[in-house]
């Protein structure tokens, strides 16, 4: 339906009543009786005239009425509505997390009870209702490219679902559908297929179609027993023990046979009793720790839940290696003592090296002398006194006073007190403009002035600190410390754990590299099974699925264990019906009326340039003015 | 009522028709022909050939240069005088209209030819060749001559070249013929042959109407043919009418070479001119009439 913001404006329109009068007035053609036309009719053929002329003037009429009339329509806000009904849609989520892979009846997994429920509800959908599907797990994965109205293809589509080794993370799947519904018009509801696992217990994904969720859980009571968080230790000069935690899913203590083999070569076997629920227990290995995948499993019983996640769980074992700091310049007394911790192994120069090969590079200059770092230096950096040359800020004046946090929700900033610390003399540094300091952020104050900067460039990460350590009491308060150790775990998260390379699951990881930045090229790491993204001298890892993956780099190698998350070991499925709306059926919704508004002002403005030019080019009569020259060649 | 022109007569009286050609008139008149041997008025010499007629002789030539030569004189006969009018609708253009200055020239032809002992006709280009006034042997007065041809009519469809392919067989080698017309239709090339074969001697009187020659009419004009009323509606600006005089000229040009090329005497006259001015200026210098 035709509507108009400002429907006086048509009166506009009238202006072609003038424009019609001024052109009969000004068209009419008189009648001249010549004795021939012998001499006439070429040049007028030749030229502008006869039949053309008045075509032309009619269109050029034609173009002035369309010029005002359309004129009139664009200021009068035309829009063009209509309004549809929308039937609401069905969103089938079909959790598909580790624990989904349990055999309540030794026959069928909970994912495949699940999509049988779910196809059962989709043939009884009338034929008018939108359905879409998702697999849920740490995210929600469309199973259908778009939303559709064949409930076979719906029904199909369920097909290619199975169980993975992730946990079902709610805010992500949430944050998902959230997304594809806000991109889909209508009204949605959606059905859940799970066994309850759940981390926010569904109210984020509830929330998610306003509250329209109808819960179906499958599986049954049963129970089972698991295996996770295996360590390696050793006490003393005690035998190597192999401690993990027992999950008993059944409300009786269950005896459970347990075994421990690296790679193929089995270490240890014994049984253990396990308590209901979480216990921890421990066998005795022979032998050292030796780098390696280290598998702890579970035999399961009869009664036990079959393909349930948590009979085994990985462990890789990697040589712990200590974290590199290379000290370049002034060899502070207070700086050596910070660093000299187990698990850091520091060396000093009295120049910035040509090769950077340590994980973190600590500069202490003095003075006014320039930064010795050079630019474009692919290191972790802990600056005190000037920045480097490409620092996204620049050194200023001298600033005092008594330290203040301007970030303390930062990383760095964690655990650090900076009472009673002071400043003397402290290198202030000046920030550009917002849009050009890049990732800088100022950490601390002195005097109203930044003293304590942070940035990142390139994947790597650096602290650049104005505070004299030779003429400041910052080494005897503990904020130095705390701030040092701060800066290691935020350039390199954990080279010193053996077990740095066991990951969980369907969450992401970030480890060092385990050699230093710029010698070995993290580009060179691989592993095949899990997905490896290189930032700076940092990779992130994630494994879809539970196993042991191999790594390389270089001539380095080594094992990546991923398992099932802890919380996929209980199996005992769990009602949300805390969470469902009224009656939770699948077409609970009513049709809902939307009204389309199109605005047409665009359109008719694109018109009447178009009708302008038009008649510019009539006007101008750009075929005749050739005609004419050509006639006047002959001539 | 139709006017009589009587004062157009008087041009007559000091006017001949003037022909260089010669002719096969019918019988001896006062007009001096080009023929030479049977006149009395000494013309020219030429050598003596066998089969010459030994009168001619001129013995005192011979007595003084011992060469015969045979004495040439003019032959006087009686001329045919033929004015041919182009009596087509576009002959009614201009003010006054181009038929009536073509009428009147046609009288006074007519009356010159008359007064000097001649015969004279008066043929028209109707749709079939029109005779009011056939030369012949008989007693014409001047004032009869004018209200014959000023009883002519325009008529709406005339094919001028049938017409004078119609003349020439009828008076070819016969007269001098002067066709008064406006010459404004396609097919004016091939009347000119037509009249070209006729092998008179021809004169061809363009007579245009100023307007024709410059026109002033500009704006949007539906230009109406009075041949055929058909119509060309145009906007004629100074370019366009610039142009016109471009081909107009292109045109005149062509007619008059046109003509020249077929032996045909060319005269272009407008109708506002007055009669005196067409035959003591243009017609004269034309060669139509000495």
């Amino acid at each position: 339906m035709l509507s108009f913001a400002n429907p006086a404006a048509l009166l506009i329109a009238l202006a072609i009543a003038p424009v019609a009068l001024l052109y009969f007035l000004r068209m009419r053609f008189r009648r001249k009786a010549v004795g021939s036309t012998y001499l006439w009719k070429p040049l007028i053929a030749a030229t502008s005239g006869g039949d053309a002329l008045k075509r032309r003037s009619i269109l050029l009429l034609l173009l002035q009425a369309a010029a005002i009339a359309l004129a009139a329509f664009s200021a009068a806000g035309p829009a063009l509505s209509s309004r549809r009904v929308l039937r609401p849609g069905t969103a089938f989520l079909i959790d598909v997390s580790a624990s989904m892979a349990a055999r309540d009846d030794g026959s069928k997994s909970r994912v495949e009870a699940a999509v049988e429920a779910a196809r059962l509800e989709i043939a009884a959908l009338g034929n008018d209702v939108p359905i879409m599907a998702f697999a849920c797990s740490s995210t929600a994965r469309p199973l259908l490219g778009e939303a559709t109205l064949d409930k076979a293809k719906a029904s199909a589509a369920l097909r290619s679902v199975s169980a993975g080794s992730e946990a079902f993370a709610e805010s992500p799947c949430a944050d998902a559908v959230s997304a594809w519904t806000a991109r889909n018009e209508g009204a949605w509801q959606a059905r859940l297929f799970t066994d309850g696992g759940l981390d926010l217990g569904g109210r984020r994904i509830a929330s998610a179609f306003g509250g329209s969720l109808g819960v179906v859980t499958v599986g049954s009571k049963g129970g089972s027993v698991g295996v996770t968080g295996l360590r390696l230790e050793r006490e003393g000069s005690g035998p190597l023990i192999g401690r993990f935690t027992v999950w008993n899913g059944w409300p009786t203590a269950r005896t459970a046979r347990l075994r421990i083999a690296r790679g193929k070569e089995e270490l240890a076997a014994g049984a253990v009793i396990a308590a209901p629920g979480w216990s921890v227990a421990s066998l005795d290995l022979p032998g050292a720790l030796e780098d390696g995948a280290y598998t702890v499993s579970v035999a399961r019983e009869g009664g036990d839940l079959a393909s349930a996640p948590g009979d085994a769980y990985r462990l890789s074992v990697s040589a712990r290696r200590a974290l590199t700091v290379l000290l370049v310049g002034r060899s502070d007394p207070f700086l050596k003592a910070a660093l000299a911790y187990g698990g850091i192994a520091f060396s000093s120069s009295p120049e910035f090296p040509e090769k950077v090969e340590a994980d973190i590079v600590i500069v202490d200059s003095a003075g006014d002398a320039p930064s010795p770092v050079p630019s474009g230096a692919r290191c972790n950096l802990l600056v005190f006194g000037k920045p480097p040359a490409d620092a996204p800020f620049a050194a200023r004046s001298l600033t005092s006073g008594p330290i203040v946090s301007a970030e303390p929700s930062h990383p760095l900033s964690r655990f650090v007190s900076w009472e009673g610390a002071k400043a003397e003399a402290a290198r202030a540094y000046g920030l550009r403009a917002a849009a050009d300091r890049g990732a800088a952020l100022v950490l601390a104050t002195a005097g109203g002035a930044p003293i304590l900067v942070a940035w990142e460039k390139g994947g790597y990460r650096s602290l650049a600190c104005g505070i004299d350590l030779a003429r400041s009491d910052l080494g005897l308060k503990s904020a130095f410390p705390v701030l040092l150790q701060n800066f290691f775990q935020w350039c390199v998260p954990r080279v010193d754990d053996q077990s740095v390379f066991t990951l969980v699951a369907g969450e992401t990881a970030r480890r060092a590299l385990g050699s230093a930045p710029g010698s070995a090229g993290g580009d060179a790491f691989k592993a095949r099974g899990v997905e490896v993204e290189r930032t700076g001298p940092i990779v992130s890892l994630t494994a879809r699925d539970a196993g042991i993956f191999e790594w390389a780099e270089g001539s380095s190698k080594g094992y990546i264990a991923a398992n099932v998350p802890a919380g996929e070991l209980d199996e005992a499925p769990r009602s949300l019906q805390a969470v469902e709306s009224g009656g939770g059926a699948a077409t609970a919704l009513a049709s809902s009326e939307q009204t389309r508004t199109a605005p047409l002002g665009g359109w008719a403005a694109l018109l009447l340039a178009a009708c302008l030019a038009g008649e510019w080019i009539a006007w101008k009569g750009g075929t005749s003015r050739r005609r004419i020259r050509r006639g006047e060649a002959g001539a | 009522m139709k006017p009589t022109y009587a004062g157009d007569y008087e041009l007559a009286k000091g006017l001949s028709i003037r022909a260089s050609r010669r002719l096969s008139g019918f019988a001896a008149g006062e007009q001096r022909s080009p023929a030479t041997g049977g006149g009395i008025e000494f013309a020219d010499y030429r050598e003596y050939v066998p089969g010459d007629d030994v009168r001619l002789l001129d013995w005192s030539v011979y007595l003084r240069s011992r060469k015969l030569l045979v004495k040439l004189c003019a032959e006087e006969k009686e001329l045919t005088m033929v004015a041919i009018l182009d009596v087509s609708r576009s002959m009614d253009f201009g003010e006054p209209p181009k038929l009536e200055l073509a009428k009147r020239i046609a009288s006074v032809l007519a009356g010159i030819a008359l007064r000097g002992g001649n015969r004279a006709g008066v043929t028209a280009l109707g749709p079939g060749l029109l005779e009011p006034i056939r030369p012949e042997r008989r007693k014409l007065t001047m004032a009869g001559i004018g209200r014959t041809v000023h009883s002519l009519e325009s008529v709406p469809r005339s094919a001028p070249e049938a017409c004078l392919r119609q003349f020439a067989s009828r008076y070819g080698r016969k007269c001098v013929a002067v066709l008064v017309t406006d010459l404004l239709y396609p097919e004016w090339q091939r009347s000119l042959d037509a009249l070209a074969s006729s092998l008179c001697e021809c004169h061809v009187v363009q007579l245009l109407a100023p307007e024709e020659l410059e026109p002033s009419d500009r704006g949007e004009v539906t230009l109406v043919d009075m041949e055929d009323a058909s119509e060309a509606p145009t906007h004629i600006d100074d370019a366009l009418a610039g142009r016109y005089a471009s081909a107009l000229g292109a045109y005149l040009a062509s007619v008059r070479s046109e003509c020249a090329r077929r032996d045909l005497g060319y005269c272009l006259v407008r109708s506002d001119a007055s009669l005196a001015r067409v035959f003591n200026e243009d017609f004269k210098k034309a060669g139509i009439v000495c």
